[in-house]
């Protein structure tokens, strides 16, 4: 993959990211690098397409993701709906980099999500051709996405007026 | 008597969202944790006003559940609407041909998603 389509993946990651916490309230710092907690979950989904797949995985701590319940079960959230929303918000934030890759001329599959709690928890180098990673924080506490991945040799994003966007943008409702 | 709603989501946190917004507005909500027991839970409850569903689940994903619960005639007036990650215009379609009377995608708007609710169930 060329450089120009990595710069294109990281921008849609990287917005998704920004979008999707900000719309739940937890407005994300980029940082420069990936920060550790011995608080950590994570939460690791998996995406095919025929030219491109891999893993996102997302990594915060258990404070971060309890703030990030949606306001109506915040309250005296248990371990379960912790871990049940990490999951969740893997979901949502895959679902919105699908959404702005549909624009570049791909169409992403997505499995369901898993979800891993420990100490320290990274993402390590893998063989995959592509390994990007992207560092944000949030009152102190640390985020950080992977995506690990693998494309065809003659892959790359582009750009058309024939590539369709997402139908329905994130947060609206359409009645048939 | 409370109309009721199947609720079919993997994850417990949206089903609890949903489950609480809608039966603040006086509807009585049903659970189903993938397409499987959705499909289980309207074979077995007769007076089910409406469902929403999710479309990535194990199991049984969404748009097979559609399909599935479509092939029973006596599913025929029931509404459906997708809640979703998914944006994607082929699977709007694919639902939309399949009989889903709306598609929302995450994160959604309680107040939206109740009258839109309202609005399928009456």
């Amino acid at each position: 993959m060329e450089a120009t389509s990595v710069r294109m993946l990281d921008a849609a990651v990287e917005a998704a990211a920004l979008a999707l916490f900000d719309s739940l309230g937890i407005p994300l710092e980029s940082e420069a690098s990936v920060g550790r907690s011995d608080d950590n979950i994570g939460a690791s989904i998996g995406f095919t397409s025929p030219k491109l797949k891999g893993a996102l995985v997302l990594i915060s701590t258990r404070a971060l993701v309890a703030r990030a319940l949606p306001s109506e079960v915040r309250e005296g959230a248990s371990e379960e709906q912790i871990s049940d929303w990490m999951g969740e918000l893997a979901n949502q934030l895959l679902g919105r980099i699908k959404n702005k890759l549909l624009a570049l001329g791909v169409a992403l599959e997505m499995s369901t999500p898993t979800v891993i709690w420990g100490l320290e928890l990274a993402s390590k180098d893998t063989r995959s051709r592509l390994r990007r990673r992207f560092a944000f924080r949030h009152g102190g506490q640390p985020l950080s996405v992977f995506v690990d991945a693998v494309s065809a040799p003659d892959f790359e994003f582009t750009v058309s007026e024939a590539a369709q966007g997402p139908g329905i943008a994130e947060g609206e409702l359409t009645l048939f | 008597m409370s109309k009721k709603v199947v609720v079919i989501d993997d994850s417990l946190t949206v089903r609890q969202q949903v489950g609480m917004a809608l039966r603040q507005a006086g509807f009585e909500v049903l659970e189903a944790a993938d397409g499987d027991e959705g499909v289980e839970l309207v074979g077995r409850i007769a007076d089910i006003a409406m469902v929403i569903c999710d479309v990535n689940m194990p199991r049984m994903n969404g748009l097979d559940f559609l399909e599935a619960i479509k092939k029973d005639g006596k599913n025929a007036n029931l509404p459906v609407l997708m809640l979703t990650t998914e944006g994607q215009p082929q699977l709007i379609e694919r639902a939309k041909k399949s009989g889903a009377k709306g598609w929302v995608v995450k994160p959604f708007k309680p107040d939206l998603l109740v009258a839109a609710v309202k609005k399928l169930a009456s």
